[in-house]
């Protein structure tokens, strides 16, 4: 996270000195150190991203390769382009890179999805969590906790836990 | 993202029956689904977050609805129209906000909704940092953000209602709150993300048809760009032609970002994630939120840069306005059947992306509240009725706002997508990422978010309205960035900042609760 804050003061500066080209990279950068930040607490090692390392990745590539394509073929006052597909190269660039191929960065998502989201993985969160929760009480928890948890819920299971709420919340105010 | 206002008095009213039956039945149809939705709904859980039981395709195209508000449709051809290419770095990037939200937020927030009982964003906060400030300020923050939104989103229904059913502005005011309250209050959110499933499906629709027909009546894309080349080649560069040159990238850069990280703080987004039936539900949402997103911004790249195009060729006149180029482009150059689906569509766009504002603004007031007070309603069907009164208040409110005050109005205006940003992506986004986020940081980084934009963005105009044009200037002089560079951008930098920090500096010794720490750990 340190290093998200550090990108973050170096955008305020470059944007307040007026550093457009370093600006853009220092933005590109932030955007997938953001990202990153999705798997921190997720692995032992700080800089292991699994599942999302090649989203991480490709994506900074991606935009690195775009802003540099920009900033090589077009500059403030270029008044001459050579079009492809109908447009500027340097606008076809970022239409390319900046827009298109970051939406594949969902459908990457949703491929990995399964070794974040499986049903094994959920029923271990949730025994995790409902072992804990039998040892302590929270503000807000289901009770009683189920033994099982991470099934689907449904609206019936709801009703009967917002029920249980105002217990919760009695709880919450001492 | 909030819609322009005022000018939109000068969308045309039609008399092609097509728009009529559109709007008529789209009206209708909303009727009928709250009406559903109200048989549905039995507790505060069906109401607020549809007692987790939407599907895949729901949950993504209402997602993708309420990013993709009326803003986009009126607001985009604007924006493209008057200064090319730079509005595209705020709708070209929405699909990777899609991404940063689901990366971010999906998983926890579906998760959070099973291990506590949280039905909205200022309930998440509270179990994540355990402090009845946290949850306070989230829900104080949520009751700004949607006054200003509902507001602003109201201003534009009473012009669109009139452009459709030819009614006298303040008819089209009072009937379209009237059928906003209707829907809302019967059906809650049940009712709300089924309507927002139908105003995607038309305005996926409707965008396809318009780029068709709005590249061919610029005589394809290298026309369009080569004419809007000759007029200010900076017009169709990759930045665009906002300001003067390095301001214009610093602004397409600042939308970059705040259009893409921002997106993860927005609450009327990443509440649905609790809605959805089971965990499995969110592995697609995001490339369908994402790809439909992209489709529908072909509205505002298309109609905006084609009309532009014809009109610096002499082809076809200026509108009025630049604020109504998108409708005036469906209305003369589209058919009957395509320009009633498209105004549909933004009628739809409008209300459904009002509706789950009303949704989080009623819910702040009726739940968030008392509880970080410690003065919580105990009895559910209470909760669920004074949700529902709640919800009527405010549409009641912000409709009288409109009606009395266009002042008002237009201060609320400068309060939008920057200000959730900053208030909720580092809380929400980071805090369920880390575990050493403290409500320290939190608290700090909230009320810091909150400054920024009310002192850049809100103060200014207040003091223009009161006739001390001497402080706005004096603050304007303050802002150490490009003029145009967005507010809600350096807010939102610096609640990041605050935010990591604060909670670096108040760590030692605390700890995040047992269970929310697995769910983060995972």
């Amino acid at each position: 996270m340190g290093a998200i804050a550090l990108l973050a003061v170096g955008l305020l500066l470059a944007g307040a000195t007026g550093l457009y080209r370093v600006f853009s990279y220092f933005a590109a950068l932030f955007i997938v150190a953001v990202l990153g930040a999705a798997s921190v607490e997720r692995n032992d090692r700080e800089l292991d991203l699994a599942p999302y390392s090649w989203l991480v990745v490709g994506l900074g590539a991606t935009f690195v390769i775009g802003l540099t394509g920009i900033w090589l073929r077009w500059e403030p006052g270029t008044t001459e382009y050579t079009y492809v597909l109908g447009l500027p190269a340097s606008t076809l660039i970022y239409v390319v890179f900046l827009w298109l191929l970051p939406i594949l960065g969902a459908v990457y998502y949703a491929l990995v999805f399964p070794s974040i989201g499986n049903e094994r993985v959920i029923n271990d969160i949730m025994s995790d969590v409902r072992r804990v929760q039998r040892t302590e009480r929270y503000p807000l928890s289901p009770s009683p906790p189920e033994a099982d948890g991470g099934e689907p819920s449904t609206p019936r299971r709801e009703a009967k836990q917002s029920e249980s709420e105002s217990e919760s919340d009695s709880e919450e105010r001492r | 993202m909030t819609v322009p206002i005022v000018p939109l008095q000068e969308i045309p009213v039609t008399d092609s029956p097509y728009v009529l039956l559109f709007g008529g039945v789209y009206l209708s149809l909303v009727l009928g689904i709250g009406v559903w939705g109200y048989l549905q709904t039995e507790s505060t859980a069906d109401f607020l977050i549809t007692g987790k039981s939407v599907g895949t395709w729901v949950l993504a195209l209402t997602a993708f609805s309420v990013i993709q508000s009326g803003f986009g449709f009126v607001g985009g051809p604007e924006l493209v129209y008057s200064f090319g290419t730079t509005a595209l770095w705020i709708f070209f990037t929405a699909p990777l906000g899609f991404v940063v939200a689901w990366m971010l937020l999906a998983k926890r927030l579906r998760l959070l909704a099973d291990v506590r009982d949280v039905m909205t964003l200022a309930d998440g906060m509270y179990v994540r940092y355990e402090s009845a400030w946290v949850r306070g300020l989230t829900a104080v923050a949520v009751i700004v953000g949607v006054m200003a939104y509902l507001a602003t989103n109201l201003a534009a229904l009473q012009y669109v209602m009139r452009a459709i059913f030819g009614l006298p502005v303040v008819w089209g005011l009072f009937i379209g709150a009237f059928i906003l309250l209707a829907y809302s209050t019967l059906g809650g959110m049940i009712a709300g993300v089924w309507t927002d499933f139908v105003q995607a499906i038309t305005m996926i629709v409707g965008s396809v048809f318009v780029f068709a027909f709005a590249l061919s009546f610029g005589g394809g894309m290298e026309s369009i760009s080569r004419s809007l080349a000759s007029a200010d080649p900076a017009f169709v560069s990759p930045f665009g032609a906002m300001d003067a040159p390095a301001a214009t990238i610093f602004t397409a850069l600042g939308w970059w970002i705040l259009f893409s990280i921002g997106t993860a703080g927005q609450p009327h987004l990443i509440t649905k994630f609790y809605m959805s039936r089971n965990l499995r539900i969110l592995r697609w949402g995001a490339p369908i939120a994402a790809v439909t997103y992209a489709i529908s911004s072909l509205i505002a790249f298309s109609a905006g840069l084609s009309m532009r195009a014809m009109v610096e060729a002499g082809q076809t006149a200026a509108p009025k306005s630049a604020s109504v180029v998108g409708p005036v482009f469906v209305l003369e150059h589209t058919p009957g059947v395509v320009a009633g689906l498209i105004l549909a569509a933004l009628l739809a766009a409008i209300m459904s992306t009002s509706d789950s504002f009303l949704n989080i603004g009623a819910a702040a007031i009726s739940r968030d509240l008392p509880r970080a007070l410690g003065r919580p309603i105990e009895n559910d069907t209470t909760e669920l009725r004074v949700t529902q009164a709640a919800l009527a208040s405010i549409t009641v409110v912000s409709t009288l706002i409109v009606y009395f005050s266009e002042t008002l109005v237009g201060i609320l205006g400068t309060i939008g997508w920057g200000f959730f940003a900053a208030a909720f992506f580092a809380i929400a986004a980071l805090g369920l990422n880390w575990t050493g986020a403290t409500k320290e940081g939190a608290i700090v980084a909230l009320l810091g978010g909150l400054a920024v934009n009310l002192f850049y963005s809100a103060v200014p105009r207040i003091a223009e309205t009161a006739g001390f044009e001497g402080v706005a200037d004096t603050i304007a002089g303050l802002y150490p960035f490009p003029a145009p560079f967005p507010v809600g951008t350096v807010a939102l930098l610096v609640t990041v900042v605050l935010f990591v920090v604060v909670s670096l500096a108040t760590q030692d010794g605390r700890s995040v609760p047992a269970d929310i720490a697995v769910l983060i750990e995972r």
